[in-house]
């Protein structure tokens, strides 16, 4: 039964009605007269459901429908045309029984009351999500603990830094224990650290209280920290679902090998075993053909002078923009216009 | 909800004290009814004018004065913001109402008022000891209730006007015509007995007189019986038409929200 997923998503559209309007006066005056309206189709027909606990990557370039389709799950938006269901709800109806159990994190929209500290806000939250008073000082306490917050909770927000404020800013949209959360680039802006930080609350938060959990971010680090699972989308369309190890196998038809020599080369040529990519000193890495990595690595071994060899796979973020590239092709030899739509 | 008011007041309460400056200059900004009594009042040296003595027109001006300061609103402002930047996502993720969050700043900034208005209503009552009023248990109750009436009827207006922001960009003019509608025919300008017939008999059953005119009528000691009730049901009438007015244009506008800029 779809209804035991707490997100399932069937068919789902939002489109824009986006009314085009030429620059100068002269496009102000015409677009006054006669209004061009066309469709943007921010996401377009897409299905996917995801498990109780699930933490999923949502990934693709600026302007795919990432956000839009947080916003359609989260009842920020209506959607155009499909199902969106989440804890068997209907998000777009705002029930407050809904409200109540999820939670959206907007990485670029705040929250917080920007001229007082943040408890302020904690404690109207609490009011508002009728948060019982034990569990709101039990939560607190935990929250206070997770994110070292002890020392910010009295200043007033304007006053902390960028990192510090996205800490409050996750503790007051955790506040009331959501069990579904949708985190919309939530490291953005911050320093490694911080991101680092972040990202191992949202994985304890998922532990803790078995969370079920959709990411966006623009840093891979988040997600291949935190997601076995990812959902790739480009222009409101669904590429992949699935295993992210999977995703590069499938996408990436190399693997890299990394050699180490023990003495240098004396002549011997490293193409004949496959793509170089760089050589230099006692150094190479070499681009192998998926299938045929172990007969090539064993040729190595036995040929050249080798101290070490490490096997891996492409770094994700190659991947990722291959299948972007991949997808961009498609459509244009499908004869569609790649339009750039935020 | 009581609950949940508190803490929303008390949030308030914060940001106003935090501006509490800016508060006293917009507090000044509403001081039109006092010019207007400066005109009336030089203009009435002769002898009264339809009825108004210069006194009757400092009793006037002085609660239309207090009246006003303590229905006005200035929803629109964030909402129209809000609705174009997308700011309004943070509060439709709120299991609550967002006009209740606006409402809750609303009352913290009469709160804020008070404090203020009242010593220098005193002083006023000093400086002008012979202004005087029709204070009876009924008209009291009667002046309370139509003050409410009066906020509730300039903040749901004006939040009607608000949410056509979810479809045009220029919702703020709209409401600019309308706030200039209720200067002319909100006893602003003049006391609505000073008008011609024509005009004060459809200006009487026009929403703008209950939005700031009709309390100071009450206690003024003009109104029969039958003006008192027939006002009050028209009152009632206006209080119910934008109340369901915002609730139907609510509902529609929310699904016309995009949530841009985020």
């Amino acid at each position: 039964m779809s209804n035991n997923f707490p997100i399932h998503v069937e068919h789902l559209c939002k489109y824009y009605s986006v009314h085009q309007k030429e620059s100068g006066l002269a496009g102000s005056l015409k677009s006054f007269v006669r209004r061009k309206y066309t469709d943007v189709k921010a996401v377009d027909d897409v299905s996917f459901t995801i498990g109780a606990g699930e933490i999923v990557g949502f990934l693709g370039p600026n302007g795919a429908g990432k956000t839009t389709t947080l916003k359609v799950l989260s009842g920020l938006l209506y959607p155009t045309r499909g199902v969106a269901r989440v804890l068997g709800f209907t998000p777009s109806e705002r029930r407050a029984a809904f409200l109540r159990q999820i939670t959206l994190v907007m990485g670029q929209k705040q929250q917080l009351s920007w001229d007082l500290p943040a408890l302020e806000t904690f404690l109207v939250n609490a009011a508002i999500y009728e948060i019982p008073d034990d569990q709101f000082k039990k939560t607190m306490r935990e929250l206070t603990e997770l994110l070292e917050l002890a020392p910010l909770l009295k200043k007033q927000v304007r006053k902390l830094s960028l990192g510090e404020r996205m800490k409050c800013e996750l503790a007051a949209a955790l506040l009331h224990r959501p069990q579904v959360l949708f985190l919309d680039e939530p490291t953005i802006g911050l320093d490694v650290t911080m991101q680092t930080k972040i990202r191992q609350f949202v994985c304890d938060y998922n532990e803790r209280y078995g969370a079920t959990i959709i990411l966006t971010s623009h840093y891979m680090a988040d997600v291949t920290a935190l997601c076995q699972r990812v959902i790739v989308i480009d222009h409101g369309k669904l590429l992949y679902d699935g295993d992210l190890r999977a995703l590069a196998e499938k996408i990436a038809p190399h693997k890299l090998i990394r050699v180490e020599f023990s003495q240098p080369l004396n002549g011997q040529r490293l193409e004949e075993y496959g793509e170089v990519v760089s050589a230099r000193d006692q150094h190479a890495e070499l681009l192998i053909p998926r299938d045929a990595t172990s007969d090539v690595a064993a040729r190595m071994l036995a040929q050249l002078p080798i101290a070490d060899v490490t096997i891996e796979e492409p770094p994700i973020e190659d991947v990722i923009t291959r299948v972007f590239e991949q997808a961009a092709k498609a459509r244009a030899e499908r004869g569609e216009k790649d339009e750039d739509e935020e | 909800m009581l609950r949940k008011y508190s803490a929303l007041l008390r949030r308030a309460m914060g940001l106003m004290l935090e501006y509490r400056a800016s508060i006293v200059i917009w507090m000044l900004t509403g001081v039109m009814p006092l010019v207007m009594l400066a005109v009336w009042f030089s203009l009435a040296e002769g002898g009264p004018i339809a009825g108004y003595s210069q006194n009757d027109f400092v009793s006037y001006y002085l609660l239309m004065t207090l009246v006003r300061q303590l229905t006005n609103v200035w929803v629109i402002w964030e909402l129209d913001y809000e609705i174009r930047h997308g700011d309004l996502s943070i509060k439709l993720l709120h299991p609550i109402n967002p006009i209740h969050e606006y409402i809750a700043s609303h009352l913290a900034d009469k709160a804020f008022r008070l404090w203020i208005l009242v010593p220098l209503a005193l002083v006023a009552w000093l400086i002008f000891p012979t202004i005087h009023y029709d204070v009876t248990p009924i008209t009291l109750t009667l002046f309370f209730g139509a003050l409410a009436a009066a906020w509730i009827l300039r903040f749901l207006s004006q939040y009607c006007f608000g949410i056509l922001a979810f479809w045009i960009s220029q919702a703020i003019t709209l409401n600019e015509i309308w706030f200039a509608g209720m200067l002319m025919l909100g006893g602003v300008v003049a006391p609505l007995d000073l008008f011609p017939d024509q005009v004060r008999v459809i200006a009487n059953y026009l929403p703008f007189r209950f939005m700031l005119s009709f309390p100071v009528e009450i206690v003024s000691g003009r109104l029969t019986p039958t003006d008192l009730l027939v006002g009050s049901i028209a009152m009632i009438f206006w209080v119910a038409f934008f109340v369901v007015l915002y609730r139907w244009l609510w509902s529609r506008g929310i699904r016309q929200f995009s949530a841009f800029g985020a």
